[in-house]
């Protein structure tokens, strides 16, 4: 295909969406309102209407939290590596797995402000000054969150933004329509002298070269908020690696949810070819495994160490009333992807996406294992309630924070250009 | 002396390299190139030293850096309040929000650096945006913007039209 023609191709998918579109987006719009219904609903009735009890004071919302932190670090790091490596498969995938970053790092940065019990106290959380005299704990993992997310957030849109700089400047100079401003505001006046390219590319190298680093520290300071406390399940030295891996594994497995559905609608397969998703689902594999070794090192160290609390904890987990979430989680985290050794597998689309959803499935499982049933089973059998049950206002906020997370995507594919176009016409060129 | 600018328009990045590299070579003039691609081949034939976007991104760290210490060490003084047994002032909380504060400070600087030497920043970038946008040079086709004294415009156009371009402009 001809630079010209990968124009016309990537620009002609933003052109106006068909009824299934909108009727996709009014489902979700409609899920979103229900979410926002049950959270005002808390923020008016109190936390009561979660399903807290002690000693279970983190539950859904905290799971949600650590689940999207995950979701967003495949897209900016793996972006970033592939870059780093000069890895030409990159440019059917990067963008949007970077969008798939800001979007997850946005509904996950929510949750902490929604299990607040006051949400509107959220900027206590920001060290500004005030007549009181009061500072935030920096010695709190909270706090360190709050920077890294923040950090994270900022670095991933900056990055995504970047990457977009020369393809904006390209629809800002195709379409001539209603989008003609938004884009021309965005592009700065870009207009690719070599001077613009020059700046561009140490820039762009320099932001996937910080972002790697940044995305294995923002899930290392998350697990801090669990492993720098005593409680049994939590308490453990290899929280950070384990959750950087988790992230990725989890965060692989949204990028294929999302791109394979979005390669079939919006018609990419010229970009997006089963080459790509092979390599996603090499990529997946080999985190399930590194996953599977994390539960086993896990469990080993448990009845190794010989400490009633961690061994009562863990065996608890497999054995106890959130077992069938264990068990469940296990099976998708651990045993389903084993099917992807199995080239057909790999190189099957629908099936690709089943084995990736089910990993969506055990890595929420994952969280919620680790969150809830770590403080069902803490060091007093006395305070050992009954189980945690999510309330409807729990799910509703979850089922909205999933419709939140897929209608910006939507909107963002029918805006922006989907694919990276230039580094594609690059490809085009040199061929 | 007066100086005048020729634009010569092509259909790929080789011709325009092509043309670039012989204008350079003629020295008859200061070249700038423009592509919708970031061809390494096209930008090559204008060497540059490499970029002080490097600079601000280093001087963003360190800025991120010093305030990622000096917050909290500031704050933790301002309200001395002893927390899980650890020092007032604790190292590993200072180094954490002193990392991310330098990757923080690292990425905007360098972006404020791109934005500033690119011409991108307060829409000075709009007008010669505006005037690539007429020659589609954000989608198909590259170009070459010499700038000369005026009794070499026909020696420049010369070249230009030997490396195959489609179109020329004269006075842009």
């Amino acid at each position: 295909m001809t630079s010209s023609g990968v124009t016309d191709d990537i620009l002609g998918k933003l052109g106006r969406p068909g009824a299934p579109y909108f009727l996709t987006v009014g489902g979700l719009l409609a899920v979103l309102a229900l979410g926002l219904y049950a959270f005002f609903h808390q923020v008016r009735t109190g936390l009561g209407v979660a399903g807290y009890q002690p000693p279970i004071l983190w539950g859904v919302y905290i799971t949600n939290f650590v689940f999207w932190i995950g979701i967003t670090h495949s897209g900016t790091l793996i972006s970033a590596v592939l870059f780093l490596f000069r890895a030409r498969w990159r440019t059917g995938v990067a963008r949007a797995s970077e969008a798939m970053t800001v979007f997850a790092i946005m509904t996950g940065a929510l949750f902490p402000i929604i299990h607040l019990g006051r949400s509107w106290l959220f900027y206590w959380l920001l060290p500004i000054p005030n007549e009181r005299g009061l500072w935030v704990n920096f010695r709190s993992p909270i706090i360190w969150d709050l920077f890294a997310i923040m950090t994270y957030m900022t670095v991933s849109i900056v990055f995504l933004y970047v990457g977009l700089l020369p393809d904006i400047a390209t629809a800002r100079d195709r379409v001539r329509d209603w989008r003609r401003p938004l884009y021309r505001l965005l592009a700065l006046g870009w207009s690719g002298t070599g001077r613009q390219w020059w700046h561009y590319n140490s820039l762009y190298g320099l932001l996937a070269a910080l972002a790697v680093p940044l995305a294995v520290s923002v899930h290392s300071v998350v697990s801090w908020d669990f492993a720098t406390t005593l409680l049994p399940g939590w308490h453990s030295t290899i929280f950070a690696p384990y959750f950087v891996a988790g992230a990725i594994f989890s965060g692989v497995a949204m990028m294929v949810t999302l791109l394979v559905p979005m390669r079939t609608l919006l018609g990419l397969e010229a970009y997006m070819r089963v080459g790509h998703f092979e390599n996603l689902g090499k990529l997946l594999l080999v985190m399930s495994l590194l996953m599977s070794y994390c539960y086993a090192a896990e469990y080993f160290t448990a009845w190794y160490s010989g400490s009633p609390f961690e061994l009562g904890t863990y065996l608890a987990r497999l054995t106890g009333p959130y077992a069938p979430l264990a068990w469940t989680m296990l099976a998708c985290n651990s045993a389903v992807p084993l099917l992807l050794f199995a080239r057909r597998v790999r190189t099957s689309l629908p099936a690709l996406f089943a084995v990736a959803v089910l990993v969506n499935v055990g890595m929420w499982l994952e969280r919620y294992v680790i969150v809830v049933s770590s403080l069902a089973t803490g060091f007093d059998p006395a305070t050992w309630s009954g189980l945690y049950r999510p309330t409807w206002v729990e799910g509703a906020v979850t089922a909205a924070s999933f419709a939140l997370f897929f209608l910006l995507f939507l909107v963002f594919v029918k805006l922006f250009p989907p694919v990276a176009m230039n580094e594609i016409r690059e490809q085009a060129e040199a061929a | 002396m007066s100086t005048t600018t020729l634009l010569g328009v092509y259909a790929d990045a080789q011709a325009a390299a092509r043309a670039a590299t012989a204008l350079r070579q003629a020295e008859l003039g200061d070249v700038e190139t423009l592509s919708p691609t970031g061809d390494h081949a096209l930008l090559a034939t204008v060497p540059r030293p490499a970029s002080p976007v490097r600079l601000f991104t280093l001087l963003g760290a360190a800025a991120g850096c010093a305030a990622g210490i000096a917050l909290p060490v500031y704050t933790m003084q301002a309200w001395p309040l002893i927390v899980g047994g650890k020092p007032l002032v604790s190292i590993p909380p200072i180094v954490i929000i002193a990392f991310e504060l330098s990757m923080l400070g690292a990425a905007l600087g360098g972006l404020v650096g791109f934005l500033a030497l690119s011409g991108l920043a307060g829409g000075r970038g709009r007008t010669s945006g505006a005037a690539a946008a007429r020659r589609r040079f954000t989608d198909d086709r590259c170009g070459v913007l010499v700038t000369c004294a005026e009794r070499g415009r026909a020696a420049v156009r010369a070249h230009l039209e030997r490396a195959g371009a489609v179109e020329i402009d004269d006075d842009v």
